[in-house]
């Protein structure tokens, strides 16, 4: 690992980063505009100039190009330093429009940031500013203001190498320059919304976003996206209950620096039609009198039928708290058989990059519990009409499976969701849960990565975690009730049950989750053993 | 297809004289624009698909070159350079008098369609100026005099010659 030295102090760094990485990676920021670390260098911005110490004495360089090797020696923060900087940030300004309280991007914009400690405060220049388009329709999710832009070219670099769509470029010269599509093109890919994000101004902003909410009053939360079976990491933005947005957070083994569109916007379900109350026959009743029916339900069921004729669906967008403690109980109450995985595929349009054809955040975690997810299966126990009644957790009930269950005989329906969905209408007793958003929980994507959501939001009225609600509903049927009280108590039981989750707690998982794919050592381990 | 066989084969020989065909890029612009007066998006499209880049690099390209047009333009395209060198030596005196002069403004085109004026970036005459591209002849040391005769012999040459074809 090279030593370099920055402002006199020597520091260990990884090798084979420049010198923007490897500061940050000692706690030392320098300030950057056109750097991104998901995309090539292209030094065009200067704002990262640093003094580094060569052979023919001290020279101003950029950061962002100079990799970080051994005995290198530079000073990021002399007066030569801010000057250099002073001046980039002047010219960057010299034609910006300064239309920060009518700019989305106000509040976490990298000119505003870098101006309070740069800035000059007076403008030199007596030539008028250039004038551009300021509202330039760039895609369906995207609007493009010329005039703030900085001409980074990260925008333009995404489309090239990330989505390699290239529909992105700088067209013209000197005061021209501005960012621009082919005439009669858009910026239209299923990952456009990035653009947005990486852009350090305003200059591209989100459709869906602007002019809705200043960033400041925004609370954020770490969480991950539901939208398919890759996980995307990200950052839930929020504020008095209602959600924003969603924006990528890093994760190297899952999606980079990047998020699709359609998961992007998916944050939109938790606004609409939450399910607050509790419903009997699609109509609200008190909490207490819907679950005491319910029990009544089972009760009775399981006294008049036997175990056999009741059924449970776990769920692909549940957490897998939810699921194993459906699981769990029911197993405790019913026997392991009477659990059955979803009883259909909700597939959607993939790609090689993120976007995965499974549209549920947890498929992988119902076979990791041992769930059957062959819908088949599912489908002929919904078929047998034994079944006298099925408790079902959250499920969107797009499909024809359960219409067509309701037409040939129909059980009990107990329904545990945090929509308000045409299940929620038709079950006979309705119980509210949470969405993702409202509790913490885990899921595991489609590379068998377990990874955690912290709660955002208070629940919708009368909603409660789905294991909580479980736990209710079964308590009449189990000999001793395990003594749940958050998540973490959950986590006590899965660990006991899941040898991959030893020694873990919930809030020991790492943030950017924990892979649950045997390791490399383990497989030959396994494989030594198979031999012997 | 923007362009005809013979027109093709233009642009086919010009790119094999390139070890790389993204190299031949300036050259089939040239060639588009000595076709048509302008270069169209077809002709963009075409040479895109020919150099095997996007659409969008070409463009990129084009318009970076002040030689290249989008649109069609007056018979004499006066382009003032306005850079450093120019702008202190008192570029935008020329221009508003050229304006003056023309009753357009810089971007526009004359009624007859006799003359365009352009502002533009540096034409590496920075040593003469304010200075001034016409077609393809340059005119240095420019004072509002210089462009008065200028215009004059312009205007006489045009009428001489008929409106471009
Ligand atoms: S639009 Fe934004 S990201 Fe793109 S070049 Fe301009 S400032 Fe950079
Ligand atoms: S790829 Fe899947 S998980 Fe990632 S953002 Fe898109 S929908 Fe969400
Ligand atoms: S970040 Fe180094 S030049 Fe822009
Ligand atoms: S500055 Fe005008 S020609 Fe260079």
């Amino acid at each position: 690992m090279p030593k370099i030295i920055i402002d006199a102090v020597e520091y260990e760094v990884e090798a084979g980063q420049n010198l923007i990485q490897a500061a940050a990676s000692v706690g030392i920021t320098i300030p950057h505009y056109c750097y991104h670390p998901g995309l090539s260098v292209s030094g065009n911005c200067r704002m990262c100039l640093v003094e580094v110490k060569g052979p023919r004495g001290v020279m101003a360089q950029i950061a962002c190009s100079t990799p970080a090797t051994e005995g290198l020696e530079v000073m990021v923060n002399t007066d030569t330093v801010k000057k250099m900087r002073q001046g980039v940030m002047e010219f960057l300004l010299l034609n910006h429009p300064i239309d920060c309280p009518i700019c989305d991007q106000a509040g976490e914009c990298g000119l505003q940031d870098y101006y309070m400690d740069y800035g000059l405060y007076t403008n030199r220049s007596t030539v008028p500013k250039v004038k551009k388009n300021k509202v330039v329709d760039v895609g369906p999710l995207v609007m493009l203001d010329q005039e703030r832009c900085i001409l980074c070219s990260r925008c333009v670099r995404f489309c090239d190498e990330v989505t390699h769509s290239n529909e992105l470029v700088i067209a013209g010269r000197g005061e021209k320059c501005r960012i621009q599509t082919f005439p009669g093109k858009q910026l239209d890919n299923p990952y456009s919304a990035n653009v947005v994000d990486i852009c350090p101004v305003g200059a591209l902003t989100s459709k869906d976003f602007r002019f809705k909410k200043r960033v400041w009053f925004l609370s954020t939360a770490k969480s991950v996206c539901t939208g398919c079976s890759k996980g995307c990491n990200i950052y839930l933005d929020h504020e008095k209950g209602q959600v924003y947005r969603y924006r990528p957070r890093h994760n190297a083994a899952v999606n980079d620096y990047w998020i699709c569109d359609e998961g992007r916007l998916s944050y939109k379900v938790l606004n609409e039609n939450c399910l607050q109350e509790a419903l009997i026959h699609g109509e609200a009743h008190p909490y207490s009198t819907v679950l005491e029916r319910a029990q009544a339900a089972i009760a009775h069921t399981l006294e008049k039928h036997g175990k056999v004729a009741i059924g449970a669906l776990a769920s692909p967008h549940a957490s897998l708290e939810d699921n194993f403690v459906l699981q769990d109980l029911l197993g405790q109450v019913l026997g392991p058989d009477q659990v059955w995985g979803p009883a259909h595929q909700e597939l959607g349009s993939s790609d090689d990059f993120l976007r995965q054809a499974d549209k549920t955040p947890n498929r992988a975690g119902l076979a990791f519990l041992g769930i059957s997810t062959d819908p088949e299966a599912t489908q002929k126990q919904l078929a047998n009409p034994e079944l006298k009644l099925l408790i079902i957790l959250e499920n969107n009930c797009e499909e024809a499976a359960f219409d067509q269950l309701l037409q040939t005989h129909r059980p009990t329906l107990i329904y545990l969701g945090s929509k308000q969905n045409r299940l929620a209408q038709k079950a006979d007793y309705t119980l509210p849960i949470t969405n993702h958003a409202e509790q913490y929980g885990s899921y595991v994507n489609s590379e068998q990565r377990l990874q955690k959501v912290y709660r955002a939001l208070l629940p919708s009225g009368d909603a409660q975690p789905g294991w909580q609600a479980l736990l209710s509903l079964l308590k009449p049927q189990l000999k001793a009730t395990p003594s749940y009280s958050d998540v973490e108590d959950v986590w006590g039981q899965l660990r006991e049950k899941i040898p991959a989750l030893k020694g873990l707690s919930f809030y020991e998982l790492p943030e950017d989750g924990l892979s649950l794919l045997p390791t490399e050592t383990e497989v030959l381990v396994a494989e030594e053993v198979g031999n012997v | 297809m923007p362009f005809t066989s013979e027109q093709q084969t233009r642009f086919e020989k010009a790119v094999a004289k390139y070890p790389h065909k993204q190299a031949a890029l300036l050259t089939c612009l040239w060639i588009a624009q000595e076709i048509d007066g302008y270069i169209t998006t077809a002709a963009m499209e075409y040479i895109a698909q020919l150099l095997e880049i996007p659409p969008s690099h070409v463009i990129s390209v084009l318009t970076f070159y002040s030689m290249y047009q989008t649109e069609p333009i007056g018979k004499y395209h006066i382009q003032v350079c306005h850079t450093l060198s120019c702008a202190l030596a008192g570029a935008e005196k020329i221009i508003s008098h050229l304006e003056n002069r023309l009753g357009i403004e810089a971007g526009e085109t004359t009624e007859d369609q006799l003359f365009t004026l352009t502002r533009v970036e540096c034409l590496a005459s920075c040593g003469t100026g304010p200075m001034c591209q016409v077609n393809r002849s340059f005119h240095e040391n420019l004072t509002p005099e210089k462009i008065d005769a200028l215009l004059d012999t312009l205007k006489k040459e045009g009428a001489a010659h008929g409106p471009q074809s």
